[in-house]
């Protein structure tokens, strides 16, 4: 793409760096581009640690595909099936049982907030909603703490397929998610003018821009300075082929879903989420700290069931293809894996065979980056309507992962006034993913 | 024991919240604040404006000032002070409680809507267009400029006033309000109609003088919108509506309340009462910003985009006292704006009603140009406020032109009906009630003390309504929204109930009472209890009604609301300035709804002129928002245009909006654009989330998209190719700088400009496209500021 | 922070109406304990000369965070807001002239503070009858002792409850290491499968009981048991 588009036959990316920052003789300082080297590519793509989350937007019914209780008024009409780890799943979850020796269901979850937005917030967050500090979100912390481990990256940190992540809250705008639609169709990328013009109109934004920054007028103005520098850099990268997930083979294409019928009930389905899931891999590949993907429409409060029957396959399929895949690679060992909604379902069927919003007792999925797998981790009751063993929360779960990423729990931010903040909200590690 | 004091004990004996251990914070934060103050104290020179002389009913503790000294002999132990404070304390306790005790209602007081009241109301209408007397008196004031709060500021040009010019009165004509009272309510249709275009008008002819005195250039200054308005759809008023109009009309009398402030009087009020709270909080105001900068934030916040350069120089020179009143009765009434002004708080409100999204995709129930024109309709003949809620919820037609019934009132319950209409009745007690009641669908609210059976209550007002769909093939053709008879979740048609769920099953039922307690029939024949009507006539009686609206609208022009978040009101979230909601919330009313008023005041007050330069140097760098702190409005709170903002100014930046004829096609154009940055979240209650947010995915947008391509083309006939024709390139320089920026170029900036030049070997027009492009794309353009 | 006159421009030296002598305000800050009449220019440097008789910060503040915090609490702060408010209030004491005589009077002086920025916080939205009665209570039951003593009664007193009574006020405290906020009734009531009006008995009678075993067990201490 960038050489097609911009830069001169001969020319590398790099030669054309050196260009841009050399005009900055000119007559005002330059915008000081990354220092970009070009990508030292498969070498430090490997080791470098990520996460995968998988955003079930609207609240899915766990005790319906994770934590069944066949038999029971509340149990629901589906059957769990064995695994290859130390637990059942849902029957329409064949492809992920086979997987399931990689991942570990807790079962305990227990949360409070049981409205979209605020359990959209506190999940991704690890606090509730607060009318004095915005809090970063797991993406945005993540992004933070293993950014540095792939210094060549020019792609964002923290990329989200398909939206409805939350903000960086008081680490910046620099963490922000970086959302693009599940195509990989980064709009606008290219520019259409010629590289040594680009670099003038630059060097022109940079007076005005540095100008105005320094008016004392907040952070508002500075933050929009850093922006402009990672656009740019992000513009004229190579990396950006990484979004691109139809170079992918048939195979693979075929595997996650994103083409043909390989599955089942993926024919009608829509590829989004099965793009997304390859191009979370791709990303990883690449060096992205942090990939959510998202795949909403889980907010069952009606008809659940036969929604579920088309549904869950199309869950199933690319979710269990991105786990094999980066096993397979080598990656997993070094990527974890967060499945979540911003709740569950009440263990009550109400009077249209749905469920309603519930977050005293359900569960999320994680595994890889060091995470032990193939377990349920706590339970529910008989009847899914409590947590019987210690309950956890989004704060344990964060702090789980990022201990497996091997991210310092000691860490702590400090917000905009000041206040101290643990990493992860001072969550306990979930000692039996260990 | 005290039940609260029981409750915090045993959470924390259980394990929750536990004190914290603020000993290394406090250090930290102590050792800093030191800092701060020895650099505060060696920047400022100035005496403390700002310390509290009287307020002897402040419940706040506002403490002296104090430079820090060491602990010595000198200093009084704190335990004799603590002692001898005591009467002191007992005193301002008593004020406060005194305070509590008068305002302590405030949210929940509620207007008196007895018959007699009503009655005596509606045989003695007085509206403002029958005081002439206080008019004329209104004007004279003005021309002696005995009162004139606004203009102090005025930096640039604040030339001599002309005592000698005609000053017009700030009170727009005729308000739009009369029109409700003297239409007979059988003949109501076209009485509305014809009366609607006859006061827009009046609003027209007695804006004429005022802004063919503007400026000279108002002849040359282009015409903001391409298109023009189609006569024919102001003609094509409702006729679903016609009964429910006299419904409205014979419940809501149109009275402007007798003891009413001026404009004066209620701009003045804010001013006090911002000032009052500075001087409380030890805050100073910043300086005023310059004249081109409030010239360009009340040509974003009230039509939506930067002014042109003839706008600007237009207002620049204007050297009379009242220039930004004028501005503001230009923008709002003049013919020539008037149409910017409805198409863009129709963008506003549309996608305040239905998302983003809503009815942008194929066979969608929503007919989104629909409700647009609807909108569009109430906003160019400035409907009041309650009205148009009162249009909104009871609206029953066809949602798309061409239909006999046809209505686009409808299209904002069509996209809410689903999910037994809990999203209308979420959206409703949000949009228009300032109340966040979702969540109350399935248990109690958390903070306040909504319960769950008050959201069930609410919802039975919308169990009559329906949307029945038409359909030709597989293709839907039409919708509309119409009431039927509602026989009940049980059945029973006489006591039409809606059941709900508490947490542990049991059902619960439910009958339409509105959220004050009041009751309606429970009969579910429309032919016995229409109830949309019923609740219409409710929200726009309620106290709230006016909260709410006051509350969006200054946060509109503010940034920030007075609560947070704005549509999230009530007792467990007070508002920062209480006094100023309530009384800015009576006025609104007292003044029959008028929103244009309400800008005006909003806009003209000294807050809204403020810089947006802020800090410890000018004594203000406690008041950021951004900090969890409470918006004390104390300087302008710089914030990022809007999506909608971004593009209608840069189809002035373009001159496209002069090629586009049709509006419908041009509206459609700007929606598909604006699709890209919209996210939904993939739940039932439509939330959604916009991209344009200052990330990337903006800034690409800004650097590389089409607009921005077309904008910097100096071939393309647009602004840039006609100010590359300028023989004169400073000019021409100044000229792109005052469009995008509103200001001149900095000696450093014209420097880049000429190195710019050389380097494209004296081709001005290259220059001028790099200039102009990275104009459009610097923090200072995207930034209201 | 928005209302704190000590991290604003008010910070600077007195103006020339203080240096004149004049009284300062007929404010609460008139009845502050005196301030040294020092030149601004003379405080440059306070904490270099003064080290040897400087407070000791940090021991202030860890003997007094915990009872300042609770109060804030009773009073309605959830417990970000007590955390940031008992923070202020700390800065707001310590960056004005303060000797701290003795215990029970640091504490008044620090909760009265607080009180103000609490209430100037909330504006008119606190119920003054409430406050009084939390604040009563209060000084009844926890202030000579930061509430140490009631906290340790409270912990012996759940042991008599039932399991299920014990259950109940778990899920309604404490069970989400204190940043969210407590569960509805109606959740509880979800959770033990009760009526709503079920588990507001069962909680209120709990919350009875343990009224009653407090009651007992400070009253006999107190008598010396």
């Amino acid at each position: 793409m960038f050489r097609n588009s911009t830069v001169p036959a001969g020319m590398s990316r790099r030669h054309f760096m050196q260009h841009m920052a050399g005009a900055s003789a000119l007559a005002v300082p330059a915008i000081n581009f990354t220092n970009s080297l070009l990508a030292a590519s498969t070498e430090m793509k490997k080791k470098h640690k990520a996460c995968i989350m998988l955003w079930m937007g609207g609240g899915p019914s766990t005790m319906d595909i994770w934590d069944l209780k066949p038999g029971t008024n509340t149990g629901g009409k589906f059957t769990p099936i064995d695994t290859t780890g130390d637990l059942q799943i849902c029957e329409h979850m064949p492809m992920m049982a086979k997987q399931m020796k990689h991942m570990a269901v807790i079962r305990s979850m227990s949360t409070r907030e049981a409205d979209h937005n605020r359990g959209r917030y506190y999940m991704h967050t690890g606090y509730v909603p607060s009318t004095t500090v915005e809090h970063p979100s797991y993406g945005a912390v993540i992004a933070h703490e293993l950014s540095s481990q792939v210094p060549d990256l020019e792609i964002p940190p923290f990329v989200s397929v398909g939206g409805g992540s939350v903000g960086p809250g008081f680490l910046g705008m620099t963490y922000a998610p970086f959302v693009v639609d599940s195509n990989g169709d980064v709009r606008n990328l290219k520019f259409d003018i010629e590289q040594a013009r680009l670099q003038q109109r630059l060097l022109t934004l940079n007076a005005i821009e540095s100008n105005f920054a320094g008016q004392g007028r907040g952070d508002e103005p500075k933050d929009h300075e850093k922006i402009l520098k990672k656009t740019v850099s992000l513009m004229t990268s190579q990396q950006m082929a990484a979004f691109k997930t139809d170079k992918e083979p048939k195979e693979v294409l075929e595997r996650y879903g994103v083409i043909g019928n390989a599955g089942r009930g993926m024919g009608m389905g829509n590829p989004g989420f099965a793009r997304g899931c390859l191009m979370a891999r791709r990303l990883v590949e690449q060096g992205v700290s942090f990939v959510e993907v998202d795949f909403g429409g889980w907010d069952n409060h009606a008809n659940l069931f036969t929604t579920f029957e088309n549904k869950l396959p199309q869950l199933d399929q690319p979710m269990s293809a991105l786990i094999e895949d980066l096993d397979q690679r080598g990656m997993l060992q070094d990527t974890a894996i967060v499945w979540m909604g911003e709740f569950s379902r009440t263990p009550r069927i109400n009077g249209t065979a749905g469920r309603d919003h519930w977050a005293r007792a359900w569960s999320v999925v994680v595994g890889g980056g060091g995470l032990k797998g193939g377990q349920a981790v706590g339970a529910t009751n008989e009847d899914g309507t409590e947590v019987k063993t210690e309950p956890y929360t989004s704060e344990d779960v964060m702090a789980s992962v990022l201990k497996g990423l091997g991210v310092s729990l000691e860490k702590t931010f400090t917000s905009k006034n000041n206040r101290p903040m643990k990493i992860a909200n001072s969550g306990r590690v979930i000692k039996e993913l260990f | 024991m005290n039940d609260r004091v029981l409750d915090v004990f045993i959470d924390e004996a259980l394990g929750g919240a536990q004190p914290p251990d603020l000993a290394e914070r406090v250090t930290a934060a102590l050792a800093k604040r030191r800092l701060d103050m020895e650099s505060e104290r060696t920047a400022s020179s100035m005496p403390i404006s700002s310390m509290p002389t009287s307020s002897g009913l402040s419940p706040r503790p506002v403490p002296m000032p104090v430079p820090i000294v060491p602990t010595s002999r000198q200093t009084a132990p704190a335990a004799h002070s603590a002692f001898s404070r005591r009467v002191g304390l007992a005193a301002l306790a008593l004020a406060a409680a005194l305070l509590l005790m008068i305002g302590g209602n405030w949210f929940w007081n509620r207007e008196a809507t007895n018959p007699s009241v009503v009655a005596e109301r509606t045989a003695r209408p007085k509206t403002i267009a029958q005081k002439p007397g206080g008019e004329n008196a209104l004007a004279k004031q003005a021309a002696r400029g005995s009162i004139e709060p606004i203009e102090q500021h005025s930096q640039e040009l604040s030339g001599s006033s002309q005592p000698g010019n005609p000053v017009m009165p700030i009170e727009p004509a005729a308000a739009g309000a009369p029109w409700i009272a003297k239409s007979p309510p059988g003949n109501q249709r076209v009485g509305a109609g014809a009366a609607a275009a006859g006061s827009m008008g009046a609003a027209m002819n007695n804006t004429k003088p005022a802004a063919a005195a503007v400026a000279g250039s108002a002849e040359s200054a282009q015409p903001p919108s391409g298109a023009r308005l189609d006569s024919s759809e102001l003609d094509a008023t409702s006729a679903g509506n016609s009964v429910a109009d006299a419904a409205f009309d014979g419940a809501i009398p149109s009275v402007l309340s007798s003891s009413a402030s001026t404009d004066r009087q209620v701009v003045a009020s804010i001013n006090a009462d911002l000032k009052n709270r500075w001087q409380e909080s030890g805050v100073r105001s910043s300086p005023a910003a310059t004249e081109s900068e409030w010239c360009r934030r009340i040509y974003l916040d009230c039509i939506g985009r930067i002014p042109t350069v003839e706008e600007l120089e237009a207002f620049l020179i204007d050297n009379r006292r009242d220039k930004r009143a004028r501005l503001l009765d230009l923008l709002l009434d003049d013919d020539r704006f008037v149409e910017s002004y409805a198409r863009f708080w129709t963008t506003l409100w549309t996608n305040r009603l239905i998302g983003r999204k809503g009815g942008m995709e194929a066979n969608s129930p929503i007919h989104r140009e629909g409700l647009q024109q609807y909108l569009r309709r109430s906003f160019l003949t400035n409907k009041p406020y309650q009205r148009m809620v009162y249009e909104l919820l009871s609206a029953q037609g066809g949602n798309r032109p061409g239909e006999s019934d046809y209505n686009g009132a409808v299209n904002f319950l069509l996209a809410h009906l689903q999910e037994k209409a809990t999203p209308a009745t979420a959206k409703t007690a949000q949009i228009f009630l300032g109340l966040q009641v979702q969540c109350t669908q399935c248990h109690n609210h958390p903070f306040n003390d909504w319960k769950q059976n008050r959201f069930w209550e609410l919802n039975a007002f919308f169990r009559q309504a329906r949307d029945e769909r038409t359909m030709s093939g597989n293709q839907l053709r039409s919708v509309r929204l119409v009431d039927r008879d509602f026989a009940g979740e049980g059945g029973d048609t006489d006591e039409a109930e809606v059941y709900f769920e508490l947490r542990n099953g049991v059902l619960q039922v439910a009958y339409p009472t509105f959220i004050d307690g009041a009751q309606i029939d429970r009969d579910g024949r429309v032919s016995a209890v229409n109830r949309r009507r019923e609740l219409a006539l409710a929200v726009v009686r309620s106290e709230e009604l006016k909260l709410a609206i006051v509350n969006w609208m200054w946060s509109h022009f503010f940034g920030y609301g007075f609560t947070r978040p704005v549509d999230d009101m009530g007792p467990h979230n007070p508002p920062s300035h209480p006094e100023l909601l309530s009384h800015l919330a009576a006025e609104f009313a007292g003044h029959g709804y008028d929103l244009k008023r309400l800008i005006r005041w909003i806009a003209l007050s000294d807050a809204y002129a403020l810089s947006s330069k802020y800090g410890a140097k000018l004594g203000n760098a406690a008041d950021d928002p951004t900090l969890g702190n409470v918006p004390l409005f104390s300087h302008f709170y710089l914030r990022q245009m809007s999506a909608e903002q971004l593009y209608d100014s840069l189809l002035v930046a373009t001159g496209a909006h002069l090629s586009q004829v049709n509006y419908a096609q041009q509206q459609l154009t700007k929606d598909r654009w604006l699709e890209q940055f919209a996210i939904a979240f993939g739940t039932d209650e439509n939330d959604e989330a916009t991209t344009f947010d200052g990330t990337i995915t903006q800034t690409l947008v800004m650097m590389n998209g089409e607009l921005t391509r077309q904008a910097t083309n100096g071939d393309s006939g647009g602004f840039l190719s006609q100010v590359s024709r300028r023989a004169e390139r400073a000019a021409a320089l100044n000229e792109l700088y005052l469009a995008a920026l509103a200001r001149r170029p900095s000696r450093q900036e014209v420097q880049v400009a000429n190195s710019l030049l050389t380097s494209h070997a004296g081709d001005a027009t290259t220059a001028l496209e790099d200039i102009w492009w990275a104009l459009l794309n610097s923090n200072e353009f995207i930034l209201n500021h | 922070m928005a209302n704190d006159p000590a991290s604003t421009g008010a910070a600077a030296p007195p103006g020339p109406e203080a240096t004149k002598g004049e009284p300062p305000q007929v404010h609460l800050a008139g009845k502050l304990p005196p301030v040294a009449n020092v030149r601004p220019d003379s405080n440059v440097n306070v904490d270099a000369e003064n080290q040897g008789e400087a407070l000791d910060v940090g021991r202030l503040v860890r003997e007094h965070q915990a009872g300042l915090w609770r109060y804030l609490r009773v009073l309605g702060c959830p417990a970000d807001e007590a955390e940031d408010l008992t923070q202020e209030t700390f800065l707001a004491v310590l960056t004005r002239p303060f000797q701290d005589y003795n215990r029970q009077a640091t504490a008044a002086y620090l909760r009265q503070v607080a009180r103000h920025r609490f209430l100037s916080g909330r504006r008119r939205a606190v119920s003054f009858a409430e406050l009084d009665e939390a604040e009563a209570a209060w000084l009844k039951w926890a202030a000579p002792d930061d509430g140490e003593e009631l906290l340790a009664a409270l912990r012996e007193c759940l042991q008599t409850l039932t399991e299920r009574a014990r259950h109940a006020l778990n899920l309604r405290f404490g069970l989400c290491q204190g940043n969210a906020q407590e569960a509805s009734r109606a959740q509880v009531a979800g959770a033990l499968g009760l009526s709503e009006d079920g588990a507001k008995n069962l909680l209120q009678r709990a919350k009875q009981q343990l009224r009653e075993c407090i009651d007992r067990k400070l009253a006999s201490e107190r008598r010396g048991e």
